[in-house]
C-alpha cells in the first residue's frame, strides 16, 4: 500500500550531539562537503537535524531535465545518480538543501532514508543513532497527533514542497541569568 | 459419515450464484415464487429479480413493523420504491461481523403469507450466506484493483516509469488512452492539519471530483494523497485552451460548496503534456500553482499563466529582497512617514499604468494621480514610461506579494 | 562480514559498547552494542566516526626519531632500533645514579583500558623510579565524596530516571554523557523536575525545566542557602538529627548562614534559592549530580561536600531509586588491577619510588635533584594540549635526555618528543573496561590487525621489557610472555567473577555485564560538612579581570578526534567566547581576532559574542593545537593530596588583535 515515510523532530528533545548526522555518514560512507543529514541551531532555543525530506511534492523532481529522481510506494525520494547530468538545478530548488553535489564526482547525491535498511526492517541509521529519541520515524499517511506541528521557528518554507516531517516544538523553560 | 445428501436447492443456488447476486435473487426468487430484492448497507438496490428495478440502484425506503428491529435476522416491514409499497420479509447480510445490507423478499399481502415463508427460512438464510460471500468477494476484488491502479497512478505522477511503453500498456488495462494530451489539475484542502481528523475530508472530496468526472462523461483517472486529490484531466483538441478545464472546475467548486468542505478547496493546474513520461511535471506544476494561486489570490491558477511568479518564487530570497530594496526602497523609506505611494504604486500596476483606470479604481482626480506619479518618479529617481523601470517595479511588486514583504 | 565487541575507552562517561563491522580485516563500520544498558545500542558523534579515527592519513604508522628535538627532522626507524635507543638509554641512566629514579612517566586517561597500566607496570618492573600520583580530573571530588560517606560511590545512572527532581550542578551531559539524557527525560516524562546550576547557559541548560546561573566557584554557598530554608521547612518522615555532625552544620546554618551574603557571592535571587528549596523539600526522591565542573577550583572539595550534606539534609542518600548524589564511582579499584599495581622491583637501597602529584607533574619534577629526571615516558596524554603550567613542562622538556611518547597521532607533546611510538587504536587490541560513571563490565575484542607497525601499551611494555633483560639480564622482571587475554583472566578474580555474575571472560564475549550488588553509601557512615573557613566576604583575588572557563568541546576529547573530517571539516580554530558586556568595553565584533593573556602567555583566538555568558568570564573550549590551557597555571593547597587541577582558578585579560 502506499505510505509517506516521514521523520518526527521533537526539538524540545533533540541536544544537537551530532550522533545522527555522523552515524548517517557511518552507515552510507559520505565524505567532504557530501552532508546527507546535518545538524544546526536554528534559533536561540533549538536545534534542527535535517535531512532530504522526501516531499510530498518534491521541487527536485520537477526542475530535473533528466528524471532522475523517482519515489518509492513508501514515500521515499531516490536519485539514480548515474542519470544525474551535475547540472545543479535540483540542488537550488530545494528549500531544505537536501541534494548534495559532490565535486568529486561532479553528480547531486541525497539522504535516502536508508531505504536498504528500511527493507531489512531495521530503523534509518540517523534514527537509531538518536538517544534522546528525537528524531523518530513515521508514516505520515497514518499519523496522527494533535500535538504535532508542520513546522518550527527557523526551518524552511514548508509550501510548495510539503516536506515529510512532523514537528514537536519546544516547550516553555524557566530561567534566572546573573544580573552582574 | 453416513449418506449426507445436498439439497437439490442448495446445488442450484450455487451454481446461480456464479452470476453474482443477481443470479441469487433470480433463483431464489423462482424457488419462492416470490420476487427478490437484495441492497446494500446505504439501502440502494444492488441486484434484484424484478425487470424494472434490476441494476438501477434504485433507492429504497425501509418502513419496519413496530414489533420488527433491524438487529435481527429476520424482520418484516414495507418497502417503498418507485412509488409502491410492498410487503416483504428481511433478512440481513452479514460480512465480517458488519451489516453489508439485507435480502428482501416481496410479499402478495400481510398477515397471511408471513406463515407461508415460514417454512423458507433456512433458504432465505443460506441464500444470505450466499451474497455475504460474494459482496466479501466483489469488495476484494474491487480493492485488489483499486491498489493496483493507485501504485500506477503514484509511479505515473512521481516520474517512476522511465518508459513510455510501460505507461502506456498499464493504462490500457483500464482502457486509458495515456497518447492524448492530458493536464494534470490538483484539488487540496486549504490549511490542512496533516496530523488530525481533517484527514477524512479528502474521501468527500474524491468523491465529489469523481463524482463530477463521471457526469461530465470524463473517465475518471484520480489519485488522493494527504490533502489532495489529482485528476489527470484529457484534453482532446486544442491543448492551449483551458476552457473545459476550467468550466469542470468551476463546477466541481460549486458541489463543493454543498459539502462540510464549503470553501476549504482550492485548485491548481499544471501545463498539458502530450507525453504521459512528462505528466509528473504536470503534476508538480499544479501544486505550484496552488501554492501561488493561494499567495496571489487567484481563483483559477494555471502554471502556464504564471510566468515571472514562478521564477521569482523560486529564486534566492536574499537576492530577491536587495532587488525590492534596491528598485522600491527608497520608496518605501519615504510612505513611512505616512504616505501612501506605494499603494498609489501597487494600483498603478495592477491596471498596466493606465491612468484613467487606475484613477477611477482609487477614486482619485486623474491630475492628482499624475501629480503622485510624478512625485514617485522624483523620490525613485526614474522615468515611469521607460519600459525598463515598469518591469523592475512590477517584478518588485511581486517579490513583495510572493514573500510577503 | 565478521562483528566484534568493543568498548569505547575514552576518558568518558559513556565507555559504550560498540560492535565493529569487520570485513577483510577492515573497520568498515562502527554501531553501538544493543546488549550494552547503559548505551543501549548508540554511540556519540565521535563513536561513530571510529572508522575514521583509525584509517586516518594523520594517524603515525611507523615509529619515528626527530633531531634535534623540535626540529620536525623526522625519520623512519625500526621497532628494533627504536627499543635499543630506549633500553640504551634506560640502562645507561641506571649506570650513572645506581637507580632508576631519573625515569618517569606522563601517563592519564587517552586510553582508560585495564590492560593499559601496562605502562605503569613497565615503570614498577624496573624498580624505585619517579611515580605519578592522584587524578587530575576528579581527584579534588573523589577526595570529598570519601570524606562525606566514607568511600567512593555513585548510584546506577540508569535509575536516575526513577527521580522526581534532578538537580545537576555543573556538569553538562548533553556534550559530555548524551546517554544519560534519555533517562533525564525519561524521569520528566514522569513528572520529574530538571534543574540545572551552571555558570554558563550550556546545551543542557537549554533542556532543563529551569535553569540557574551562579557565579564561578560559589556552588557550596547556593548550597548552604538552600539548606537553610529547607531547615527551616520542617519535613516530617525525616529525621536528619541522627546523623554524624548535624549538630554543627545545623548551628552554622542556622548561625552563620546570611540569606544577604548567599545571595551576594552565589548571583542568585532569594527567590530562586527559595525556589530550589521548594523543590527539594516537594520532590523525593531527589537526584544531585556533581559535575566535574564545580570542583576544578580550589573549594571545588568543600563545593561537593556541601551537595552531599545537602542531599542528606533533604533525605536523598538513603538508598532509594532515583535520589542520591551521582559524581562518579570506583568501581575499578575492586579489580587487582594486576598491571597498575604490579610490585615494584626491590632495590637494594631505595625503599619506594619517588611520588609525584599529576596535577602538578612538570614543575615538581624539575624540582626533584639527586638524582634529576632525565627519561620521560608520555602515553595516553598530551600534556601540552590538557595540562596547564605549560611553561614548565617545556623547561622540563629541555632538561629531558630522552622524550619518548606513545601515541596515534603527532600530539602537541608528541611533536617535542626525540621518539614516537604508534599507538594500536582500541580495535587493534584487547582489553577490559569499567567506567566510572555506568556499572558495567565489558570486554574488548581484537577486531583488526594492526594499523602499519602499531602496537598496544602492553605489547611495547612486554617488548621492551624483553630487550632490556636481552642486554642487563635481570633488569625487569615483567612477565613479558603473559598474553593479553592471560591478564584479563587475572583481573576477573573468583570475587570480580561473583560481582558481575560471570564464570569466565567469555561471558563477556556474549555482551556486557551489570554489576550485581552496587556499592551504596549509608547514613550511619556519613557525615555533615561545615566548611573550614567561613569567611564568604573575603573576595578572592582576580589578577586580571576575567575568569576563564575552559570546558570541552562537544566533538573532541581534548585533543582526541580533532583530525577526523567528520566531526571537523574545517581547520581546527580556538574561540573566545565573551559577553555582550566585554564585547562593548573591549570594541570586540564577532569573528574577530583577539588576544587572551596573562603573565602566562598569550592564546590569538576568535571572539564569539554569547549573549548569555557572566560579564566577568571568558570562556574557551579545549583544542588540540593552539590551547588556552597555555594561560592556565595553579599549584594545590597541598601536593600531597590527590586534589585534580583547579583548572577554572585561572584568570586573563583580553584584547583586539593589532590590526583590527
Amino acid at each position: 500500500m502506499i505510505k509517506q515515510m516521514g521523520f518526527i523532530f521533537n526539538a524540545d528533545a533533540c541536544i544537537g550531539c551530532m550522533a545522527c548526522e555522523v552515524a548517517c555518514r557511518n552507515e552510507n560512507k559520505t565524505f567532504a562537503n557530501v552532508k546527507w543529514r546535518r545538524v544546526t541551531k536554528i534559533s536561540q532555543d533549538s536545534f534542527l537535524s535535517n535531512s532530504c525530506n522526501h516531499c510530498s511534492s518534491p521541487e527536485c523532481f520537477r526542475v530535473c531535465p533528466e528524471s532522475a529522481f523517482t519515489k518509492r510506494y513508501d514515500g521515499i525520494v531516490l536519485i539514480d545518480s548515474s542519470l544525474c547530468n551535475g547540472c545543479k538545478l535540483c540542488v537550488q530548488a530545494c528549500p531544505y538543501d537536501a541534494p548534495q553535489f559532490d565535486y568529486e564526482t561532479n553528480k547531486v547525491t541525497k539522504c535516502q532514508m536508508c531505504y536498504p535498511r528500511q527493507d531489512q526492517g531495521l530503523l534509518p541509521a540517523c534514527v537509531e543513532a538518536c538517544s534522546t529519541a528525537a528524531l523518530g520515524l513515521t508514516d505520515l499517511e497514518v499519523f496522527m497527533d494533535p500535538k504535532a506541528v508542520p513546522a518550527i521557528e527557523g526551518f524552511p518554507d514548508i509550501r510548495i514542497t510539503q516536506p515529510s516531517i512532523a514537528f514537536y516544538p519546544v516547550r516553555k523553560k524557566e530561567r534566572y541569568f546573573l544580573e552582574n | 459419515m453416513g449418506n449426507v445428501m445436498i439439497p437439490e436447492f442448495a446445488q442450484e443456488m450455487l451454481a446461480a450464484a456464479e452470476n453474482g447476486l443477481n443470479g441469487i435473487a433470480i433463483k431464489l426468487s423462482q424457488f419462492l415464487e416470490h420476487p427478490i430484492i437484495i441492497t446494500d448497507p446505504l439501502h440502494n438496490c444492488i441486484a434484484s429479480s424484478l425487470e424494472n428495478l434490476e441494476n438501477h440502484q434504485t433507492e429504497i425506503v425501509i418502513h419496519l413493523h413496530l414489533d420488527q428491529d433491524f438487529e435481527q435476522l429476520f424482520f418484516h416491514c414495507v418497502l417503498a420504491y418507485n412509488g409502491d409499497f410492498k410487503e416483504a420479509l428481511g433478512h440481513r447480510i452479514i460480512v465480517n461481523n458488519l451489516n453489508q445490507g439485507c435480502i428482501f423478499t416481496l410479499l402478495e399481502s400481510a398477515d397471511g403469507e408471513k406463515n407461508l415463508m415460514d417454512g423458507y427460512e433456512s433458504l432465505i438464510h443460506y441464500a444470505a450466506s450466499l451474497c455475504s460471500l460474494q459482496i466479501k468477494k466483489d469488495k476484494e476484488i474491487k480493492q485488489e484493483r483499486y491498489r493496483f491502479k493507485n501504485a500506477f497512478l503514484f509511479d505515473l505522477l512521481y516520474g517512476n516509469f522511465k518508459k513510455k511503453e510501460d505507461i502506456l500498456s498499464y493504462g490500457n488495462i483500464w482502457n486509458w488512452n495515456l497518447l492524448e494530451p492530458h493536464v494534470v489539475l490538483v484539488f487540496a484542502i486549504k490549511d490542512f492539519n496533516y496530523f488530525s481528523s481533517d484527514r477524512q475530508l479528502i474521501q468527500t472530496l474524491l468523491y465529489t471530483v469523481e463524482q463530477g468526472l463521471t457526469q461530465n462523461r470524463i473517465e475518471p483517472i484520480t489519485f488522493s494523497k494527504q490533502n489532495e486529490v489529482v485528476v489527470i484531466f484529457p484534453k482532446k483538441t486544442d491543448t492551449r485552451n483551458q476552457q473545459k478545464e476550467t468550466e469542470f472546475i468551476t463546477y466541481i467548486m460549486n458541489q463543493l460548496k454543498k459539502t462540510e468542505l464549503q470553501d476549504r478547496v482550492a485548485c491548481g493546474i499544471g501545463k498539458t503534456y502530450e507525453n504521459p513520461e512528462e505528466l509528473f511535471r504536470s503534476y508538480q506544476e499544479a501544486k505550484v500553482a496552488f501554492e501561488l494561486g493561494q499567495l496571489l489570490e487567484v481563483d483559477m491558477p494555471s502554471f502556464a499563466n504564471m510566468g515571472l511568479e514562478t521564477i521569482l518564487y523560486k529564486h534566492d530570497l536574499q537576492a530577491l529582497k536587495e532587488f525590492y530594496y534596491y528598485v522600491l526602497g527608497d520608496l518605501l523609506e519615504y510612505d513611512e512617514n505616512g504616505g501612501e505611494l506605494m499603494y498609489t504604486l501597487e494600483n498603478l500596476a495592477k491596471y498596466q499604468f493606465d491612468l484613467k483606470q487606475t484613477s477611477e479604481a482609487l477614486f482619485l482626480h486623474r491630475n492628482t494621480l499624475r501629480y503622485r506619479i510624478k512625485k514617485i518618479e522624483e523620490i525613485l529617481n526614474i522615468k515611469m514610461d521607460d519600459l525598463n523601470n515598469r518591469l523592475n517595479i512590477i517584478a518588485a511588486l511581486k517579490i513583495k506579494q510572493l514573500h510577503k514583504l | 562480514m565478521e562483528t566484534f565487541r568493543n568498548v569505547c575507552p575514552r576518558n568518558c562517561y559513556g565507555t559504550c559498547g560498540i560492535i565493529s563491522h569487520v570485513e577483510n580485516g577492515m573497520l568498515t563500520k562502527v554501531t553501538g552494542d544493543p546488549k550494552h544498558g547503559f548505551s543501549r545500542g548508540r554511540l556519540c558523534a565521535k563513536g561513530y566516526a571510529y572508522t575514521q579515527f583509525v584509517y586516518n592519513s594523520y594517524r603515525l604508522k611507523y615509529p619515528i626519531i626527530q633531531s634535534p628535538r623540535g626540529s620536525g627532522n623526522w625519520k623512519r626507524i625500526s621497532w628494533d632500533d627504536a627499543y635499543n635507543i630506549i633500553a640504551e638509554k634506560i640502562l645507561e641512566l641506571n649506570d650513572r645514579y645506581g637507580s632508576n629514579l631519573a625515569l618517569s612517566y606522563s601517563k592519564f586517561s587517552g586510553n582508560i583500558g585495564l590492560l593499559h597500566f601496562a605502562t605503569e607496570g613497565m615503570f614498577n618492573s624496573f624498580g624505585p623510579h619517579t611515580k605519578p600520583f592522584g587524578n587530575l580530573c576528579m581527584g579534588t571530588g573523589e577526595m570529598a565524596i570519601k570524606t562525606s560517606f566514607g568511600k567512593m560511590a555513585s548510584p546506577v545512572p540508569e535509575d536516575m530516571a526513577e527521580a522526581k527532581l534532578i538537580v545537576i550542578w555543573g556538569a553538562n551531559p548533553a556534550v559530555t554523557n548524551i546517554h544519560q539524557m534519555k533517562f533525564i527525560y525519561a524521569a520528566r516524562k514522569k513528572g520529574a523536575k530538571i534543574v540545572v546550576i551552571d555558570p554558563v547557559f550550556t546545551e543542557t541548560a537549554l533542556k532543563a525545566d529551569l535553569y540557574i546561573q551562579i557565579k564561578p566557584g560559589s556552588d557550596a554557598y547556593l548550597s548552604f542557602g538552600i539548606a537553610k530554608l529547607l531547615l527551616e521547612k520542617k519535613t516530617p518522615e525525616h529525621h536528619p538529627e541522627h546523623l554524624n555532625g548535624w549538630e554543627e552544620y545545623k548551628n552554622f546554618l542556622q548561625n552563620n548562614v546570611d540569606m544577604d551574603q548567599i545571595c551576594q557571592k552565589t548571583g542568585v535571587k532569594y527567590e530562586y534559592i527559595e525556589k530550589l528549596a521548594e523543590l527539594y523539600h516537594n520532590c523525593k526522591p531527589a537526584a544531585t549530580w556533581s559535575g566535574f565542573g564545580i570542583q576544578r577550583n580550589k573549594y571545588g572539595g568543600e563545593s561537593v561536600e556541601a551537595l552531599n550534606s545537602l542531599a542528606a539534609l533533604s533525605g536523598n542518600i538513603n538508598v532509594v531509586k532515583g535520589g542520591g548524589v551521582y559524581f562518579a564511582h570506583g568501581d575499578i579499584y575492586d579489580f587487582p588491577l594486576n598491571l597498575a599495581n604490579f610490585p615494584e622491583k626491590k632495590h637494594p637501597s631505595i625503599s619506594q619510588s619517588r611520588l609525584i602529584n599529576i596535577s602538578n607533574f612538570a614543575a615538581a619534577i624539575r624540582e626533584l635533584k639527586e638524582p634529576p629526571v632525565k627519561f620521560l615516558w608520555i602515553a595516553s596524554r598530551s600534556p601540552l594540549s590538557q595540562d596547564q603550567n605549560f611553561k614548565a613542562w617545556e623547561e622540563l622538556f629541555q632538561e629531558m635526555e630522552l622524550i619518548v611518547t606513545v601515541d596515534l597521532y603527532m600530539t602537541n607533546a608528541a611533536k617535542m618528543s626525540d621518539i614516537i611510538l604508534p599507538a594500536a587504536s582500541h580495535f587493534e587490541e584487547e582489553d577490559l573496561n569499567v567506567g566510572y560513571w555506568h556499572h558495567w563490565l565489558a570486554i574488548n575484542e581484537k577486531a583488526i590487525p594492526p594499523y602499519f607497525e602499531a602496537k598496544s601499551d602492553l605489547q611495547i611494555a612486554r617488548e621492551l621489557t624483553k630487550r632490556l633483560n636481552e642486554l642487563s639480564p635481570g633488569f625487569s622482571d615483567f612477565p613479558y610472555d603473559l598474553e593479553p587475554i592471560d591478564w584479563i583472566k587475572k583481573e576477573l578474580t573468583p570475587e570480580i567473577k561473583k560481582i558481575y555474575g560471570i564464570s569466565s571472560y567469555k561471558d563477556l564475549l556474549d555482551g556486557p555485564r551489570h554489576r550485581k550488588q552496587i556499592e551504596t553509601v549509608c547514613e550511619e557512615a556519613f557525615s555533615f560538612h561545615i566548611p573550614k573557613k567561613w569567611n564568604p566576604d573575603a573576595q578572592d583575588k582576580k589578577p586580571y579581570p576575567y575568569r576563564l572557563l575552559s570546558p570541552q568541546s562537544l566533538l573532541k576529547i581534548h585533543s582526541q578526534f580533532s583530525n577526523i573530517s567528520w566531526l571537523h571539516p574545517e581547520l581546527e580554530e580556538t574561540v573566545a567566547e565573551i559577553s555582550k558586556k566585554t564585547a562593548e568595553e573591549k570594541d570586540i565584533k564577532d569573528g574577530m581576532k583577539v588576544r587572551i593573556f596573562n603573565g602566562h602567555g598569550t592564546v590569538t583566538a576568535t571572539a564569539k559574542i554569547n549573549a548569555f555568558l557572566p560579564e566577568d568570564v571568558i570562556l574557551v573550549r579545549q583544542t588540540a593545537k593552539n590551547t588556552i590551557n597555555r594561560l592556565i597555571t595553579t599549584r594545590l593547597h597541598d601536593e600531597n593530596n590527590p586534589e585534580s587541577t583547579y583548572f577554572y582558578d585561572s584568570f586573563v585579560d583580553i584584547s583586539k588583535k593589532e590590526g583590527h
